[in-house]
């Protein structure tokens, strides 16, 4: 429970940052650093059940769906919520573990690194996109 | 008026485009705005360039602008968003749109506040990764170090993928070095907290919207661009990382 407090402070921590770093405006930073952590927790919540890419799907799903949300009753564009919330999903590592095998000479880890890395890319887009696909029908 | 009105639909595009927006946004802003003030637009945005017709009872305007830089600022895309809101609900003209886009142009956060806030994320990237103590603050050091590459080198007007390849240089050396020291830390945890800086998360998060509204040619392009910084970025700490094992 500690634990799950810390990530959560954590992943609030790193969308907040980023959220300065790509200059969000000043009263939306504690929306985009909150939907960051939830959509941390989500993830987390679903790795031990349905894996790394179902999890990081959901993950992106909620963080679209809250940015959403927020933006509306905000009147901001939706991106400014949502691009620091999916910072936590980001496989930063699994990138550097293929280099490293790729480097070491160990094809074929680093290739299936690299197609884990792929996929979950598309987790995050495609958790992205349905939620915003879908927001944008309401709006005609 | 009609140049006058090409005029701030024009900049308005442009501070999109050049911030990291959509390009349907940049599209739908364009329209929105020229309607607002009683002209038609039609508009072509590319993610290196903007085309535009600006029409009134029979008399039209064509320009074209390219558009060089990218940058990433949420800020500066809800600013244009807020006035392009205010000018549709009638609540500026023409004279006061102009203005308040001109003076849209400062960032939102000083430069000390975006380094504390890099070193901030970069420990939390790191401890969610696993890092424990002093692997944290190595990692806070990191991404401060990351940032103040990128950061020089785009005064120097170095191109992205120099500046993503010298501060992945940078920062993995600097990372390996700190190893020497303390034997125990986990460099790639430190490195990648470090690095994450520099993912272009807003160029991802545009391709993806653009490709849901259709925007095929602007998606692609985006989704190579950040496919590219990635691939820098691994190749900058890949020739470090290489480098310290001799």
């Amino acid at each position: 429970m500690v634990d799950f407090i810390l990530q959560f402070a954590a992943a609030a921590l790193a969308s907040g940052g980023f959220a300065v770093v790509f200059r969000i405006p000043p009263k939306l930073l504690l929306v985009a650093a909150l939907t960051g952590a939830a959509g941390w927790l989500v993830y987390l919540s679903l790795l031990p059940t349905s894996g790394t890419i179902m999890a990081t799907f959901a993950a992106a799903a909620a963080v679209s769906l809250l940015a959403e949300v927020f933006s509306r009753k905000l009147k901001t564009p939706a991106t400014t919520i949502a691009v620091p919330g999916i910072i936590p999903l980001v496989p930063g590592l699994r990138v550097y573990r293929s280099m490293e095998y790729f480097l070491n000479g160990d094809n074929l880890n680093g290739i299936d690194e690299v197609a884990i890395t792929l996929l979950i890319a598309g987790a995050i887009a495609f958790g992205l996109a349905v939620v915003s696909a879908v927001f944008r029908l309401k709006k005609k | 008026m009609l140049k006058e009105v090409m005029g701030v639909i024009m900049t308005a595009g442009e501070m999109l485009l050049t911030s990291g927006a959509e390009v349907y946004r940049a599209e739908e802003t364009m329209e929105r705005m020229g309607r607002a003030l009683g002209y038609t637009v039609e508009a072509y945005v590319t993610p290196t360039g903007i085309m535009a017709t600006v029409a009134k009872d029979g008399r039209y305007l064509t320009k074209i602008r390219r558009v060089r830089m990218r940058s990433q600022d949420l800020g500066k895309i809800a600013g244009v968003n807020q006035i392009s809101r205010e000018l549709a609900a009638g609540l500026l003209d023409l004279a006061e749109t102009k203005n308040r886009l001109n003076q849209l142009k400062s960032p939102t956060y000083n430069l000390p506040t975006q380094f504390f806030a890099v070193m901030v994320a970069s420990l939390s990237l790191t401890f969610m990764l696993g890092g424990r103590q002093l692997e944290l603050v190595v990692a806070a050091g990191a991404g401060f170090l990351a940032y103040a590459v990128d950061y020089f080198l785009s005064r120097l007007s170095a191109s992205t993928y120099l500046r993503s390849f010298a501060a992945a240089f940078v920062v993995a050396s600097a990372a390996s070095s700190a190893r020497l020291l303390l034997p125990n830390i986990s460099v790639p945890q430190v490195i990648v907290g470090g690095l994450m800086v520099l993912v272009p998360g807003v160029a991802m998060a545009s391709a993806v919207r653009d490709l849901v509204q259709g925007e095929l040619l602007s998606g692609v392009v985006r989704v190579v661009e950040a496919v590219a910084i990635a691939a820098a970025l691994a190749a900058g700490s890949a020739v470090a990382v290489g480098f310290w094992r001799f």
